[in-house]
């Protein structure tokens, strides 16, 4: 479904991958552990396409209507629409617009692209309440500015209703368990796995087990220096808790 | 202190002035030496051929009625019998007082004179040979909404027309107001509007400008009563060049008055809000929120002055004034300011100028919407954002004016 080759990387012409290689196949979990600043949400913005993560080098392809494709030409929000979800490290604020009108707008830009019907508000009202039911998330939060003083922890599962509502094929979570409380962490892991299916993919960056209790990867990767060095079964999410990365500095 | 100096140089306007009218209205235009028209350049005034004739002429009314709304047109015209009907009529300065004085109606509001004026708002009193006042009763239905539709030039030749009227709101009574400002777009609209609000009434007005519309010096001056209330929202796009002065003056105890606009400018569209809140008494609130979209030349201007007097104690006043810039080329002044006599009382301003954040755009994309879309996404919650205490009526007015507008001016940036 994606596939990652020898990417370089910088940000203010600061080189921050350096030769990054990747491959994700349909129904996998993956998770990348590594230290701080090493680029794990670098490679998280450049898959969605921010604009200020230029790539240097090296290719990156995605599974559209079963052809990789190279998509480094797309615009964000063309990835978005061809299924490319990333759940943000820090979701941004967006004063004045309300979580419900960006809620619909985003599920139907996405309708309209793979020609299903758009949304209503009514209709979308109904859909919207069953995803924000998946966190618990209360229905007051689809009338509040998107993610506006929201606690850490809430910002994070309305990070899981965008996810829910746009049912993505290939998802990005850049340390969605960071800042969740130990129910919060087993809300958010057991509405990931509700939305898993065989047509999807997870990569999951973590610093921490706990999630990988709830959420068994099929591959665990090491980022350190802005390369994968060193990818395991999920027993090396284990090792590393116990002898952190010094191996891999 | 916020008296123009202008008014204090002319004796306003000379008894016969038809012959010269033109050259009277241009030598005694205020320029910018004037504080208060620092940002504001009239000086087309001067260099425009426009048909300037001050002679005192009559309103003429025009009045239709439709399912939930009552539609007035006001032009300058020739005397003609001033209509009435249910829960409001149209009469003169004369047999309103008499009116209300045979109803026992307290007449306190009408009678103490404007402190504020401007040029404009004197020009508007001085053309009308009679002053028309709009009396709501108790009769009127709070669910109807009241369209003032003010007619400016539609002849050819480019003309100058002034207009003044007053509202009084009885003890009590809840209107809906839609003020529209119309005519040639190459011509000059002046109007003056007077309300008067009774004890424990309430006013929500909507002003709008359709596109296209006259050049404006819009005054309106509020006079609220014990307890009463007055909700205005004002939205401009796809004007050449306005100028707003709003007047409030909070008499009554617990009188507040909650102003609000947006405005959409570019190109080379100026839009101009002066406000003035006179707190005089105890007990009073208000509150002020200009936002402006801002793009191409487009310029917006806010000044803003709350004025909490001695013995307007306990009293709480907020005023702000957000601009989104979306071109280098696009200005935004803001002033807004506070002159407090009083210690014991509640006062805030602020004014933020800023730029669609990259990261909120980012955001938006990665949930799929066009950059685009997610620029008008957030232009138009700014915009919506004014019509917040709007009762519905109203504010479906707003929506459906505000919607294409939004829609025009971020599908064509300039
Ligand atoms: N926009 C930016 N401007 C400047 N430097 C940046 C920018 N984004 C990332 N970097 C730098 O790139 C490096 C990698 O950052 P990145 O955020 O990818 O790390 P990370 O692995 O996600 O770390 P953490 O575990 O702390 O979240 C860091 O040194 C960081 O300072
Ligand atoms: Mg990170």
């Amino acid at each position: 479904m994606l596939k990652v080759n020898n990417l370089h990387v910088s940000v203010n012409d600061k080189p921050v991958l350096k030769g990054l290689n990747l491959e994700v196949k349909a129904g996998e979990v993956h998770a990348i552990m590594g230290p701080n600043g090493s680029g794990k949400s670098t490679l998280s913005k450049v898959i969605a396409g921010h604009p200020a993560y230029k790539v240097t080098e090296g290719t990156m392809e995605y599974d559209i209507n079963f052809k990789m494709t190279n998509i480094l030409e797309m615009s964000p929000d063309e990835r978005a629409r061809e299924g490319i979800f990333l759940a943000f490290q820090y979701p941004v604020e967006i004063p004045g617009v309300t979580n419900f009108e960006f809620l619909k707008a985003s599920y139907n830009a996405l309708a309209k692209q793979q020609g299903f019907p758009t949304m209503d508000d009514e209709k979308f009202a109904t859909f919207v309440k069953k995803k924000l039911e998946i966190v618990k998330l209360n229905e007051s939060f689809l009338h509040r500015a998107v993610n506006s003083g929201f606690s850490g922890g809430e910002k994070k599962k309305n990070e899981i209703v965008q996810m829910a509502v746009m049912s993505p094929r290939l998802c990005f979570l850049d340390e969605t368990d960071s800042g969740l409380d130990i129910d919060a962490l087993k809300v958010v892991a057991d509405g990931i796995n509700r939305l898993r299916s065989p047509n999807n993919a997870f990569v999951l960056v973590t610093h921490y087990q706990r999630l990988l209790d709830y959420v068994k990867p099929d591959i665990v990767h090491v980022l350190s220096g802005g390369r994968i060095v060193k990818s395991g079964g999920k027993e090396l999410a284990l090792e590393l808790e116990k002898q952190g990365y010094e191996a891999y500095i | 202190m916020f008296k123009e100096k202008l008014l204090e140089q002319i004796s306003f306007l000379p008894a016969s002035v038809s012959s010269d009218g033109a050259n009277f209205f241009r030598q005694n235009l205020p320029t910018k030496k004037d504080e208060s028209w620092k940002y504001t350049d009239l000086s087309f005034l001067n260099t425009e051929p426009l048909a300037i004739d001050l002679q005192k002429t009559y309103l003429h009314f025009d009045i239709s009625e439709a399912a939930q709304e009552v539609i007035v047109k006001i032009k300058l015209g020739n005397k003609a019998t001033l209509p009435t009907t249910q829960g409001f009529s149209v009469m003169e300065g004369g047999s309103l007082r008499q009116k209300l004085k045979d109803d026992g109606v307290s007449l306190t509001l009408l009678n103490k004179t404007w402190q504020e004026q401007n040029y404009f708002s004197r020009l508007s009193e001085s053309t009308v040979t009679s002053d028309v006042y709009i009396l709501f009763d108790q009769q009127w239905s709070t669910e109807k909404i009241f369209q003032l539709q003010w007619q400016g030039s539609t002849a050819a030749l480019a003309q100058f027309g002034s207009m003044r009227v007053s509202l009084v709101v009885a003890d009590g009574v809840s209107v809906q107001l839609h003020e529209t400002f119309n005519g040639n777009a190459n011509s000059f609209l002046n109007t003056t509007t007077d309300l008067y609000i009774g004890a424990n009434a309430s006013v929500h007005l909507l002003k709008s400008q359709p596109q296209q519309s006259p050049r404006t010096t819009i005054t309106t001056r509020v006079r609220l009563g014990q307890a009463s209330q007055f909700y205005m929202v004002s939205f401009i796009s796809e004007n050449m060049w306005s100028r707003h002065n709003t007047y409030v003056d909070l008499s009554g105890r617990e009188a507040h008055a909650d102003l609000k606009a947006s405005f959409l400018c570019r190109e080379k569209e100026f839009v101009d809000h002066h406000t003035y809140i006179d707190h005089s008494v105890g007990y009073t609130t208000s509150r002020q929120d200009y936002a402006g979209v801002l793009d191409g030349r487009g310029e917006g201007v806010f000044n803003g002055k709350v004025h909490i007097r001695r013995d307007a104690q306990k009293s709480d006043a907020e005023q702000l004034s957000r601009n989104l810039l979306l071109s280098k080329n696009a200005v935004a002044n803001a002033k807004p300011e506070l002159l407090i006599d009083a210690d014991d009382v509640k006062a805030k301003h602020g004014a933020t100028i800023g730029q669609l954040d990259q990261e909120e755009i980012f955001y938006m994309q990665s949930r799929g919407l066009t950059a685009q879309q997610a620029r008008a996404l957030v232009i138009k919650s700014f915009v919506f954002s004014a019509a917040d205490h709007l009762p519905n009526a109203l504010a479906q007015k707003f929506y459906a004016l505000a919607a294409p507008a939004v829609q025009n001016f971020t599908e064509k940036p300039s």
